[in-house]
């Protein structure tokens, strides 16, 4: 043990201890109140019922009954059960209590739902920070892999794109926008019942790249979207202070689903989905293709077609149509989902198993298939006089993923449309007298993933004297994923005469172990009308991750694809092991006077292997305040603003997400040899001296409620200034790398506003309730010093967003050349790099989600839309020149001719001249490949009607449709995303049962 | 689990005593990495440094033998390949003289050329400040990275022009870097050649072909003093390394590439024990027409009848659509062969030769540069020159060029370029332009160091 290394907090520490010992103990036993609970008439079974600010509770029993022996005087008793918000009832001078739970009847003063802040919970009114939540309710019937899926559109300020219509991708999910100038720097904190979850990219780059944007796959893909009780997205600087360095982009609190108390209840749930992918470009038909093409040489002055064009010059069937959507992608895919869970609960024990099991195919014309199989195990034990509580919940998961190596979607846009049949007479694949490399041979090869993953939470708490608890938070998180990418000889052209010798298999093993270790004290104590709440805590984490790359090829034989010893030839390409180690020492001190006034501070120092010698360490902290205004007497008993609250905090937090090692200087090891000898080579350009990025947030907020909470609105300002940004600063080649990690004195501010309203107009038989969500996100590059000295010089303008883009100005097409021309900046005579002056924003400007629920008897209907105003980069920026030898968009048929005048897209050439290449090139980098790409999208709708079976018993039929329709002017395959050659969203109809009994 | 409990234990005491271990935070090098003063510690560390910057010249960049390389990409851009696959768009360009400052094989070649210099810098840096290294054997590796680095330095700045002569490894001079003035980086490559060579003279003796040595760097001196048209140099360079001993002009046209041949100076050792060169996979016609490239029927007609080269080095296929020919110079393929014949042969002898002719026709001695072409000649079994006009002698000394060199790293290109004759190139390419060359500096680099422009002409 070496000297305490937190110099400066300690004092802090030690003014919080004092203030815990200094607190008189006023423990009392009191009289016993006893009631009964029930729901329209029907007696509720294990509704917790509890005392106020201590941990002495019970549970209704069998018949809805209660008694509890009350601590304190002034005592305030807490109703709460999962279906019904939270119910208060102070004491007074009452014995018997009796609580009639209604689902939300009119005149009844609710109280709102506790939400997970993750070191501590917080009454949702009275919280000082800015979270948004959703629950199971909400995402249950939704046929997703990846529970982000779900919550796309449902919160203000977090966007969340998917970037693949295949399962086992990954996603780009922005809390308040981009803070951090790298790609991979935005990525939130995933926690998963306390553990922190996974480490960012699953997927080995290089071989899953060709069918998963980025290579990337996303941790939450192991969970099961059905076993989430909850996720809570901490935004501000008052909720995220307490996850200090890695709090920048927001954290994801994901918490799985517990034992509910009651008697035993077994449910289970199945849905079927089918589902198709959504393409919105048009493509032109054979005889307006052969048109373009032939046009195309007689604008290049090409008299004979030369012997590759194969679609003209004879070697294809001039007649023959194709559409190749139809072909490649057009496979109806199916989704299974079937989840049984058992929960049961005494006053002692809850306990709760889940199994479920997934699987999912793809719309590619072969068997492809997802096959995940998870389980939840959760048990409670708390001790019969409340002190002692223990908690385990396990997330145990094992998928298999099968995908093609390469995504066909490209092939569907680019192939002729009279490119030759798929297969021959024979039934075999057709080559065409090898003039036509067929798509479907790309399927023999493929990429599978095998992850086993187990994440297991222990929470116990010790309650050591009254109020002062001692918390300890284990978790221990393993996964292990074996990747293969296989790539037969039969993928090549059978005339190369190609043997098992030419087949080869990638692999890549990787395994990742982390354990945290979190103890912390509680203290929560009330005097008269002063509460404090109060927390202080350390972690520990170690993080390891072996990795080990194979790369096999000269195999015996192509049935043994699967068993490297079979290949002649292996190599041991990589065998990383990486550890991460992180430490740190937080507390929270809360105080609020009345319940009326509240003020939170929150401080934390973090310590991460991450960075060099003298820079590991960094301190982050908070301060959040609110007040309940509507609780002051000139409002209260209002009847038409039932709460009203503002808050506000201010704070800094930090972001590590920036890879291990990085400041070292050193050689590493390569697979390729010369002379026998296995290389090193240097690593990369070191650094020593880079530390954290910091983010500033400040944060105000008002939430108002009217008539009884009829109608609530949030109003939320936000500005986050993001500094120190640590980037891979971009180098010039003649560097010898492309980059070097670096702290850049670089400063982004997100800015915006988030408006949420929502309302429950009719709530009789009938009920009906919706909510909006609107966020307004700006960014903006505020400061970089010297900007134009930088490498950075032609990528961002201080003042605009980092989403810029620097572009040509298309100027209209040459009336004597049929090209497109442009503004030419400099007057230099020509159109080059320094011409690029137009700035665009490739970004959002607003985007919300609109969601209703409605519920008439035993009738359910949930609608979600979803949608964005924003500028994207569209099918221009990555399409070929209109007249070679691939297929075009319809809207490329308004090409440049002397009939044609007044064209948006130049005259057609085969790709053979200069000067119609260039000017396509540049016409592809001008302002004209940035357009709208708003978009509305029915995001999700469900029909439910559920039939009562008995008095406990229930079964629920629903219909479910995901992205069932789409409103907008986007040009390309997808508005919500982008990436071009891989498959977009899929449009699903689902159909399921819930059973519970 | 162990460590599992014992920070649990230090957790729950730390919470109390409010202490921390500061070591919880420090943690060894990863198992995949040596710190790099350490690599200079050893000699075998060193040699797998040194090694390693050999096998990233045969797999990557301007030297390398597949697709990437500028014997494929040159061959495309002059007058010798015809490229068969439409989708490759960076190759195309070469092939179509579209090329655009965007060109992706343009930027990887400037990348990788100045990280193979890179590591070049850093292994002559560590290896000057190790002090276990004995001495010779410092010379010996020092002066193969002084020969690498003047070789690199010299094929960019024939292809690009004025270029960045890069010395160090400091990241914060290198980014910033301007353009060295050609008659600069001429001088920087002669002083890093005149360095080599001493070092060569001083280390420890290595007659390895597929490391460079004294007379590979010879070879290499003989080439440079050609292209700045030093012709007496070029012609004492030349003479000394035909005079080597060891090294004689194998006579069998078959056996010229195989790893045992005579001729060869300097060539790759293959990835694994079992490769041979990178060539054939590349060039090798699996199917009909071809997928990637094939030589221009135009290339296979100029040789002279009888010429021994085109029957040995090229192979004609054919099938009901038409004739195709493969450069067949390597025979063997190297994906999935079981034993080693050929290497990628970077220097052999033949071209000193060709270069001792060329030097002794600009000095004025025209029958002696006759008899170096003869030699060549015979071996190809073509009739002896003698008397030439010194018109016909020059289009002789070019001819043999292109018929010896072809598809060998971009020669054809270098010597029409040397020559001052790429313009000729527009009687069979119509759509070649003067501006061509030089290739485009890429964009990237010149957004990212604003330093290097202007751009060259014409792009």
């Amino acid at each position: 043990m070496k000297k305490f290394y937190f110099k400066l907090n300690r004092h802090i520490i030690s003014v919080l201890l004092g203030l815990f010992c200094a607190t008189p103990m006023l423990a009392q036993t009191g009289k016993t109140v006893t009631g009964t609970v029930k729901e329209l008439q029907v007696p509720l079974v294990g509704v917790m019922v509890k005392e106020e600010g201590t941990n002495n509770s019970t549970f209704t029993d069998d018949n809805g009954n209660y008694s509890l022996t009350l601590q304190q005087d002034n005592a305030k008793l807490i109703f709460e059960q999962l279906d019904f918000p939270i119910r208060e009832e102070v004491v007074l001078n009452r014995s018997v209590i009796n609580v009639s739970f209604t689902k939300e009847e009119e005149g009844i003063q609710l109280k709102d739902v506790v939400i997970n802040a993750g070191y501590y919970s917080v009454k949702d009114k009275e919280r000082t920070g800015s979270i948004a939540r959703v629950t199971a309710k909400e995402i249950e019937n939704q046929p997703v892999n990846n529970v982000l899926s779900a919550i796309q559109g449902r919160m203000a300020g977090v966007s969340i794109v998917q970037n693949s219509g295949n399962a086992g991708g990954g996603y780009d999910i922005q809390i308040r926008g981009r803070n951090s100038l790298r790609r991979e720097g935005n990525e939130p904190l995933y926690i998963v019942d306390g553990v922190p979850f996974g480490s960012g990219n699953t997927t080995s780059v290089g071989l899953s790249s060709g069918i998963l944007p980025y290579g990337e796959s996303n941790p939450l893909n192991f969970l099961n979207p059905k076993e989430i009780e909850s996720i809570e997205i901490l935004k501000d600087a008052d909720a995220t202070a307490i996850y200090g360095s890695r709090g920048a982009n927001g954290v994801v609190l994901i918490t799985t689903k517990k034992g509910k108390s009651g008697k035993l209840n077994i449910a289970y749930n199945s849905d079927y989905t089918v589902g198709k992918v959504m393409n919105r470009l048009r493509l032109m038909n054979t005889s307006d293709y052969l048109a373009m093409r032939r046009t195309a040489f007689e604008n290049d002055g090409i008299k004979t077609y030369p012997a590759n064009a194969y679609d003209i010059n004879g070697s294809w069937d001039v007649n023959s149509s194709t559409n190749w959507f139809n072909e490649l992608v057009r496979h109806i895919s199916s989704k299974n989902n079937n989840q049984l869970s058992i929960n049961a609960a005494s006053d002692q024990f809850q306990f709760l198993m889940s199994m479920g099991h997934f699987e999912a195919t793809t719309v590619y014309p072969e068997p492809f298939r997802l096959k995940k199989t998870t389980a939840l195990i959760s048990l409670n034990y708390t001790s019969p006089n409340q002190r002692f509580s223990i908690g385990y919940k396990g997330n145990l998961s094992r998928s298999v993923n099968k995908l093609p190596s390469t995504d066909l979607f490209s092939s569907v846009i680019s192939l002729a449309p009279n490119a030759p049949n798929l297969y021959n007479e024979q039934g075999e694949l057709n080559w065409q007298n090898n003039t036509f490399v067929n798509p479907l041979a790309s399927l023999r090869g493929y990429y599978t993933s095998n992850g086993d993953m187990m994440n297991h939470a222990i929470l116990n708490s010790i309650q050591l004297i009254e109020g002062l608890s001692l918390v300890n938070n284990i978790g221990i998180y393993y996964s292990q994923s074996i990747e293969n990418r296989v790539s037969p000889s039969t993928i090549y052209n059978p005339n190369y005469n190609y043997g098992s010798e030419r087949s080869n298999v990638l692999r890549y093993d990787q395994k990742v172990m982390s354990y945290n270790i979190e103890p912390r004290l509680e203290y929560n104590k009330s005097i008269n009308q002063h509460h404090f709440s109060n927390l202080v805590g350390l972690t520990f984490q170690h993080r390891q991750t072996n990795g080990l790359g194979i790369s096999a090829s000269n195999f015996l034989s192509n049935s043994l694809l699967n068993d490297l010893s079979s290949a002649s030839v292996k190599t041991i390409s990589a065998q990383p092991i990486i550890d991460y180690t992180y430490q740190s020492v937080y507390g929270r001190f809360g105080y609020n006077y009345q319940s009326k006034y509240f003020i939170n501070l929150t401080g934390r120092r973090d310590g991460s292997s991450r960075f060099g010698q003298n820079f590991k360490y960094g301190n982050f902290g908070a301060i959040g305040a609110a007040w309940i205004f509507s609780k002051e007497n000139f409002l209260n008993e209002s009847y038409w603003l039932s709460f009203g609250k503002i808050r506000g905090s201010y704070g800094i937090t930090g972001n590590d997400l920036i890879g291990d090692y990085q400041y070292l200087d050193t050689y590493i090891t390569k697979a390729r040899t010369y002379d026998q000898v296995t290389g090193l080579e240097p690593n990369s350009l070191y650094n020593p001296n880079f530390s954290w990025e910091k983010n500033k947030k400040l944060e105000f907020a008002l939430d108002l409620s009217f008539f009884r909470d009829r109608i609530g609105f949030s109003l939320a300002w936000y500005r986050n200034v993001s500094g120190n940004q640590l980037v891979g600063i971009p180098l010039p080649g003649t560097t010898g790398f492309s980059s070097i990690q670096s702290n850049l004195p670089a400063k982004v501010e997100n800015k915006g506003i988030e408006i949420e309203l929502s309302a429950k107009p009719l709530q009789k038989t009938f009920q009906w309730k919706t909510a909006l969500n609107l966020s307004f996100p700006q960014n903006k590059l505020v400061s970089f010093p010297d900007l134009e000295g930088s490498t950075y010089a032609n990528t961002y303008v201080i003042g605009e967003p980092i989403t810029i883009k620097k572009l040509y100005e298309w100027t209209g097409i040459d009336p004597i050349t049929g090209l497109h021309t442009f503004k030419d900046f400099n007057q230099d005579g020509k159109i080059n790099t320094e011409d690029k002056q137009v700035i665009k924003n490739v970004g959002v400007k607003w985007f919300g989600g609109w969601s209703n629920q409605v519920q008439y008897k035993n009738v359910g209907l949930d609608v979600l839309f979803q949608f964005v105003k924003q500028n994207s980069i569209n099918y221009i920026a990555q399409s070929f020149i209109p007249g070679s030898l691939t297929n075009q968009p319809i809207e490329f048929l308004d090409a440049y001719s002397p009939n044609n005048p007044s064209a948006k897209y130049q005259r057609y050439s085969t790709g053979s001249q200069t000067l119609a290449s260039q000017a396509y090139n540049n016409f592809k980098q001008s302002d004209q490949s940035v357009s709208d790409g708003s978009y509305i999208r029915l995001k999700n709708i469900s029909i439910s009607y559920q039939f009562k079976i008995a008095n406990t018993s229930s079964l629920k039929l629903f219909l479910n449709g995901q992205n069932l329709w789409t409103l907008t002017n986007y040009f390309g395959a997808d508005p919500e995303f982008v990436l071009s050659g891989y498959l977009p969203p899929l449009k699903e109809y689902t159909l399921g049962l819930q059973l519970n009994f | 689990m162990k460590s599992i409990f014992i920070h649990l234990k230090q957790g729950l005491i730390a919470l109390i005593l409010l202490t921390s271990c500061d070591n919880f935070l420090d943690l060894d090098t990863p198992n995949t990495q040596l710190v790099s003063a350490e690599v200079f510690e050893d000699k075998k560390t060193t040699d797998a440094a040194l090694l390693n910057i050999y096998a990233s010249l045969r797999d990557n960049g301007l030297l390398t033998g597949n697709n990437s390389g500028m014997t494929y990409l040159l061959g495309l851009y002059t007058d010798e390949l015809d490229l068969y696959s439409i989708n490759l768009l960076g190759q195309k360009e070469f092939y179509e003289h579209t090329l655009s400052t965007r060109n992706e094989l343009v930027l990887t070649s400037w990348n990788t050329s100045y990280n193979q210099i890179y590591r070049l810098n850093a292994l002559i840096e560590g290896v000057e400040k190790s002090t276990l290294l004995e001495n010779q054997y410092k010379q010996t590796v020092l002066a193969e990275a002084y020969t690498m680095r003047g070789m690199l330095h010299l094929y960019l700045t024939q292809l690009f022009g004025e270029i960045p002569y890069i010395t160090t490894t400091d990241y914060l001079q290198n980014k910033l870097v301007h353009k060295t003035p050609e008659k600069e980086i001429y001088e920087r490559i002669e002083q890093d050649y005149l360095v080599a060579e001493e070092l060569f003279l001083k280390g420890t003796k290595n007659t390895s072909k597929t490391r460079l040595n004294l007379t590979s760097l010879k070879t290499l001196k003989a080439k440079y003093y050609a292209q700045t048209k030093q012709w007496e140099k070029a012609k004492q360079h030349a003479n000394d390394v035909i005079q080597t001993a060891g090294v004689t002009l194998e006579q069998d046209l078959s056996k010229e590439f195989l790893k045992e041949s005579k001729s060869i100076l300097w060539c790759f050792s293959p990835h694994l024990a079992t490769g041979n060169s990178l060539e054939t996979d590349v060039f090798m016609l699996k199917a009909l027409p071809p997928a990637f490239v094939s030589l221009k029927p135009t290339f296979v007609n100029s040789f002279e009848n009888g010429d021994q080269r085109k029957e040995i080095w090229i192979k004609k296929l054919n099938n009901n659509q038409g004739t195709w020919y493969q450069p067949y110079k390597y025979k063997a393929p190297n994906a999935s062969s079981t034993v080693n014949v050929e290497n990628s042969v970077v220097l052999r002898l033949a071209e000193l030769y060709l270069i001792r002719a060329e030097a002794n026709f600009q000095l004025s001695n025209f029958r002696e540069a006759e008899n170096d072409l003869n030699l060549i000649r015979k071996r190809a079994n073509l009739p002896m020159l003698s008397n030439l006009s010194q018109h016909d002698l020059e289009q002789a000394i070019l001819d043999e060029y292109k018929h010896e060199l072809f598809t060998e790293y971009g020669h054809r290109f270098f010597d029409l370029k040397r020559w001052n004759r790429l313009n000729e190139l527009q009687n069979s390419i119509p759509t070649w332009k003067p501006f061509m060359e030089k290739l485009p500096l890429p964009e990237k680099e010149i957004l990212l160091n604003n330093n290097l422009k202007p751009q060259n002409d014409g792009y």
